[in-house]
């Protein structure tokens, strides 16, 4: 049995991304990690290439089968349930803690200009967000927060690094809005 | 007063996100805000909430206070540098947080645009690793007499992992008061631990009605770990660590528990 579908088969049994560290430790034999994400790779482009329902993806650090966006209307029949929905206070908070933690309450809602309280707990709720430490040198030492693995794996991203950077959007923005930026 | 009647009002975030819309709607230039138009639309904004009894939130009324206050300055010559150039224009704390906020909403925008799991995309059996738990299927870790430490901050989050796992159902409103104390969980959970020894947190909690109950019986166990009844196991090879595993000790006192008066 070659790589790849020691590799295939992995990822269907999992049910969190897998690492490539985990892939390794899990395989047991002397691969160079090169061939490991050659072998990935190869493996997705098959996926692709055979128009199949999933493709391995990365999320969070590791890789996982996903569905195609065209399969989503028959997947939300089927899972009989309506995809929760975040709300724009919810995905705006999201946004600065993703490009700013670990970062205080009081460092949001300076930036949003509103009380978020509510919201962080919500957003805490779906595990999308979490206290990450403590301002030690503030009085009454506030929390820190930050996004979860959750957070990266329900936007499909690999890690904080694969979100443009704020001067990206600021620059893409400017064009679109010279005015505003 | 506007000539017509509006009656759809448009909800915003908060003062800055109404700013940012004023400022796009008169397609005016951030850095040239013309305070006298956007103050008096701001303040008109604030009327029709309040003629529709809305309440308006503090912070619109702080940041009126503030457009006032920018406005006021305006009329003050700015303060020169050594060469008489005028250094700040004080409109500059106005733009500069709006400039900021508004990367952030066009950031939130990207994320909304992701492909989001359990909505564009799926993984095999739904998002989050769901509790799988057939206690005959476990392995009772007894051998291990590895000492795990963690922070109160682990304890929180292993609670509200729990509580994330557990639906509770929403029951018809009824006026009985819950008068269940942490005594009698306590003495509930020894017993059910004496019988089957070994339990997932999770099926202490199985039953739980309401968030306060599930608090009561966290708060059991801790108290019985505390007093060395039970035993709390944790796989920590997994790599998202699993619920604990609850384990009456066979060598405990086992009158532990009863000493404690609680009411």
């Amino acid at each position: 049995m070659n790589l790849k579908t020691k590799i295939e088969g992995l990822l269907f049994v999992s049910d969190i991304p897998l690492s490539l560290e985990k892939l390794e430790e899990t395989l047991e034999e002397e691969i160079d990690r090169k061939e490991l994400e050659e072998a990935l790779k190869e493996l997705t482009e098959e996926y692709l290439s055979q128009g199949r329902a999933f493709v391995p993806q990365p999320v969070a650090g590791g890789y996982q089968f996903r569905t195609r966006p065209e399969i989503a209307p028959y997947a939300i029949r089927l899972k009989k349930k309506t995809p929760s929905k975040l709300s724009k206070a919810a995905l705006e908070t999201l946004a600065v803690i993703a490009y700013r933690q670990p970062i205080l309450r009081a460092e949001i809602e300076k930036i949003r200009g509103v009380e978020a309280s509510g919201v962080l707990r919500a957003l805490m709720d779906k595990d999308l967000v979490r206290v990450s430490g403590r301002r030690d040198s503030l009085p009454g030492k506030p929390a820190l927060y930050s996004t979860t693995d959750k957070f990266l794996e329900t936007f499909g991203l690999s890690s904080l690094k694969s979100l443009p950077t704020i001067n990206e959007i600021q620059n893409f923005c400017r064009e679109a809005e010279p005015r505003l930026f | 007063m506007p000539e017509e009647i509006t009656l759809k009002l448009d909800i915003y975030e908060g003062p800055l996100d109404l700013l940012l819309h004023l400022i796009r709607k008169n397609k005016v230039d951030i850095n040239d805000i013309p305070l006298c138009l956007i103050t008096a639309q701001y303040l008109q904004y604030l009327e029709q909430m309040e003629a529709l009894n809305l309440d308006v939130a503090g912070d619109f009324l702080i940041m009126a206070a503030t457009l006032t206050h920018i406005k006021a300055k305006m009329l003050l010559p700015f303060p020169s540098d050594s060469e008489g150039e005028p250094t700040i224009d004080p409109r500059e704390e106005l733009a500069r947080p709006l400039i900021e906020y508004a990367a952030y909403q066009a950031a939130a925008d990207n994320l909304a645009e992701r492909p989001l799991l359990d909505r564009d995309v799926f993984n095999r059996g739904g998002s989050g690793t769901e509790f799988v738990g057939e206690l005959s299927s476990l392995q009772t870790p007894l051998q291990s007499s590895e000492v795990a430490s963690g922070s109160l901050f682990e304890l929180m989050e292993a609670w509200n992992n729990i509580i994330g796992r557990v639906k509770i159902e929403q029951k018809a409103l009824s006026f009985k008061i819950e008068t269940k104390t942490i005594g009698q969980r306590l003495e509930e959970i020894r017993l059910f631990l004496l019988e089957i020894k070994t339990s997932h947190f999770v099926e202490l909690i199985r039953s739980a009605a309401n968030r306060f109950e599930l608090a009561l019986s966290f708060l059991a166990v801790l108290e019985l770990a505390r007093t060395g009844f039970l035993r709390l196991y944790q796989d920590l090879e997994q790599e998202r660590r699993g619920p604990a595993l609850f384990l009456a000790d066979p060598g405990a006192k086992t009158s532990a528990a009863a000493e404690l008066d609680y009411r």
